[in-house]
Formats: structure tokens, C-alpha cells, sequence
């Protein structure tokens, strides 16, 4: 059984009837499908491509979506939405990568800073956790942008848009084995990094 | 507890697993002495984060912390619905009637892609949309494809006999985006590939359906 998160089957249905209904009565029905998917491709397109602006990631939104609605003709009804949506939008994805759009390393946080953060003093007005939160996950991109790229994906699609093992080895289109094999190296891969980068500061 | 300390706990902590659990072990519970630490260095409480993201994926919800633009969602859907009116992509699935007004307005955005297509759909005399077609059995469809170093995309399948010279694809200006509309009849099931510069055989990427081909590669499916 097809399932979007650990169990979400009403978020299936929806989307089934929201396709159905574009397909056949009411094109405007796709905005709801975009503005439920919104969010998640926002994050999905942020993680693949960090150093996009928020202005540029709208854009790279509505592209994403377009390419959606032209190819829901070729969509199987009654079949998940969620992993076919998502392989569309990693393809548009990746055919950006590879033309260079994002393939500028995410930018070194400035020595000063650097410096201001590992002595823990590094200000900040938004509150503390979400901070933390931010530059953690700013941390670990660092990281990830050394990884090849399959391993990235997966770990990005697994890790960090939480999708099950199984749904992610639906959009990436492989088996639910290499997901677990490449999930394991590529956090390896991580670990070395953070090490041996990161993570020695002076007392 | 000093930094050198705790980076060290942290290390022990993503090594054990990464090496023994799988992503989504839950975490041991911290030492305190390091909770105690990490609750007033920075530095050491964004390793701890970074920590739980590598080791655990309920570590890191999903999209909670990416600090959506305000509006987002809304814009968002208001800018696809616009193009899609603007395309008039509606008639992609409904009969054909004043398909060719509609086929230049789709291509509006891509006026060099527009002059290559018409032509090449006029082909549809030499045979490869059935002349018999009732208004009510066909049904437009659009298929994509990124390729931005190609440069000749072909579509081939059981419609045209799988035949590379007679369908192919038009690069809309700059983007490295190749794209077709055709007419196929309702209610069938079709097989087809992308051929690229005349010799690479790919599956569609955006297809939901691939099958084995029969020559150790894949067809895509097409549903109408």
C-alpha cells in the first residue's frame, strides 16, 4: 500500500481526486495540488540547489509545477501522485544542475563569523533554536555538496523530506536496497567530513 | 565540559550510528553534561543539530525550519494558474477543435519553436495521425524532455512505427527544453521512446510506466 508519510492515505485519496477533476472538469482544481505541494518543493528545491535565491526557487516552483500539469496526460489515475510528482520535479532538478544554474559551491560562511560562531558568539536576531537550526542544516550542505550526487539525493530525499525508504526508491527509481546502501555511505561520507572539517574547535 | 570534550562526545555518538543503527534508530539519550554544555555554546549545540540530521530523520522535520516566504503558496498557485490560462492548455484534453489556434498559443513563449512545429504537424498528412479521426477520439498530449546538448530529439513509438524521421521535438529558445504536442486516440495504451541526435534510445523521464523494451532497454507508456 502506497502511503506519502508513515501512513497519510486521505492525502492519496485527495490527490486523486484533484488530478481526476483537472483531467476532466475543472483545470483550476490544479491549484490545489500546488498549494498543497508548495511547501515540499520549496524545501526539495532549497536542499538541491542552496545557493538559490527565494525569488529564484519561485520561479523554479512554478517551472516545476508547469512541467506537472503538461505531463498529467501520461499520469496513470489511481497511482501515487506523490512519488510521480516528485520524479518530475528531481529531473527538472538535476537537468538545472547540469547546466550550471546551481552548480556554484555554497558560499564559506566569512572568516569573522566563522570565527564569531565557534567561540559562541555569534548574534543573531532570530530566536536561538531556529538559528541553530539554520546553521546546522547549512553545515551539513557543506557537507553534502561533496557527496556524489546520487548519495546526495537519497540522503536529501530520505533525511531531509523524510519520505519512507520505499517512496524514496520509487521517485529515484531504484531498489529500496541500493536506497539503504547508498543512505549508509553517504552519511559515512558525512561523518568524515564534519570531522574533519568542522568539528576542532580550540578549547 | 569544554568544546574539545563535547565534539568528541559527538563523534562517538554519529560514529556509533552511522556504522550500527539505521537512519531512524532513535538517538541515546544525550549526557547531560554535554546537554548542559550544548544548552550555552552555540557552536556546539548547531554540531549537536547537524549531528541528529546525518544520524536520524525525525532529527530534522522535514520542512519546519526552511522559513517559507510569506505568501508563498499563494503566489505560487496563482502564477501556474495564470500560465496554464494563458496557455490555454485546456484544450490538451478535450477534442480538437481549433487545435491550430490554440497549438500557436501554447507556443507563444517559444516563437522559433512555434515556426518549426506547425510545419512539422502539417506533416500530419503524410500519415502518421490517422486521417479517419472523429473529434471525439482524439485527445492532445504534450511530451517533454531536457536535453539541453542535443541537437535533434525525435520521439518514436508504436504510432508511427517507431519511425525517427517523422516526429520530432522543438527546443524552446535558450532553455535546452524539447517538447511536442500530439494528437493520439482515447482510450489506447502506447509504447515510445525519445532518440537523441540519432543515436541514443531513451525511456521518458517523466513517464510514469517503463517496460522492457525487448532489447534490454526500456519503452515508456503512454495512457490516453
Amino acid at each position: 500500500m502506497y502511503t506519502k508519510f508513515e501512513t497519510d492515505d486521505r492525502q492519496r485519496d485527495l490527490d486523486t481526486q484533484l488530478v481526476y477533476r483537472t483531467l476532466h472538469e475543472d483545470k483550476e482544481a490544479f491549484g490545489q495540488l500546488v498549494s498543497s505541494y508548495t511547501p515540499t518543493f520549496y524545501a526539495l528545491v532549497k536542499r538541491m540547489a542552496p545557493d538559490r535565491s527565494p525569488e529564484s526557487i519561485e520561479d523554479d516552483l512554478q517551472e516545476i509545477f508547469l512541467r506537472i500539469y503538461r505531463a498529467l496526460p501520461t499520469f496513470r489515475e489511481g497511482s501515487p501522485f506523490f512519488s510521480w510528482a516528485y520524479t518530475i520535479a528531481m529531473n527538472w532538478i538535476r537537468s538545472q544542475r547540469r547546466k550550471g544554474r546551481s552548480r556554484n559551491r555554497f558560499p564559506p560562511i566569512p572568516y569573522d563569523e566563522e570565527v564569531a560562531v565557534l567561540q559562541g558568539t555569534h548574534r543573531t536576531d532570530v530566536p536561538e533554536e531556529a538559528a541553530i537550526a539554520a546553521e546546522a542544516e547549512q553545515l551539513v550542505m557543506q557537507a553534502l555538496e561533496e557527496l556524489k550526487p546520487a548519495y546526495r539525493e537519497v540522503f536529501i530525499l530520505r533525511m531531509m523530506q523524510g519520505l519512507s525508504v520505499s517512496d524514496t526508491a520509487k521517485v529515484m527509481r531504484i531498489p529500496e536496497g541500493t536506497v539503504k546502501t547508498y543512505l549508509h555511505r553517504g552519511r559515512n561520507k558525512l561523518r568524515e567530513y564534519l570531522v574533519k572539517h568542522q568539528w576542532n574547535p580550540e578549547d | 565540559m569544554n568544546c574539545k570534550e563535547c565534539n568528541a562526545y559527538i563523534d562517538r555518538l554519529l560514529e556509533q550510528q552511522v556504522q550500527t543503527g539505521p537512519a531512524g534508530t532513535p538517538l541515546p539519550d544525550i549526557d547531560r553534561h554535554v546537554l548542559d554544555h550544548i544548552s550555552h555554546c552555540h557552536s556546539c549545540a548547531v554540531r549537536m543539530q547537524a549531528a541528529r540530521m546525518v544520524a536520524h530523520p525525525n532529527g530534522h522535520d522535514a520542512n519546519a525550519d526552511l522559513d517559507l516566504p510569506e505568501g508563498l503558496q499563494e503566489r505560487v498557485t496563482e502564477s501556474v494558474l495564470a500560465a496554464i490560462r494563458q496557455e490555454d492548455a485546456h484544450t490538451v484534453f478535450k477534442d480538437r477543435s481549433n487545435w491550430r489556434s490554440h497549438l500557436q498559443k501554447y507556443l507563444v513563449a517559444a516563437a522559433a519553436a512555434a515556426l518549426i512545429l506547425i510545419p512539422l504537424v502539417g506533416e500530419r498528412d503524410k500519415g502518421f495521425i490517422p486521417e479517419q479521426e472523429t473529434t471525439s477520439r482524439l485527445a492532445q498530449v504534450v511530451l517533454q524532455l531536457e536535453a539541453p546538448q542535443a541537437e535533434v530529439v525525435v520521439v518514436v513509438g508504436d504510432w508511427n512505427n517507431w519511425d525517427p524521421q517523422v516526429q520530432h521535438l522543438a527546443k524552446n529558445n535558450g532553455e535546452g527544453t524539447w517538447s511536442i504536442m500530439m494528437e493520439l486516440e482515447r482510450g489506447r495504451e502506447y509504447r515510445y521512446q525519445f532518440v537523441i541526435d540519432g543515436e541514443q534510445w531513451i525511456p521518458d523521464p517523466n513517464a510514469y510506466l517503463q517496460v522492457d523494451d525487448g532489447f534490454g532497454g526500456k519503452n515508456s507508456v503512454l495512457e490516453m
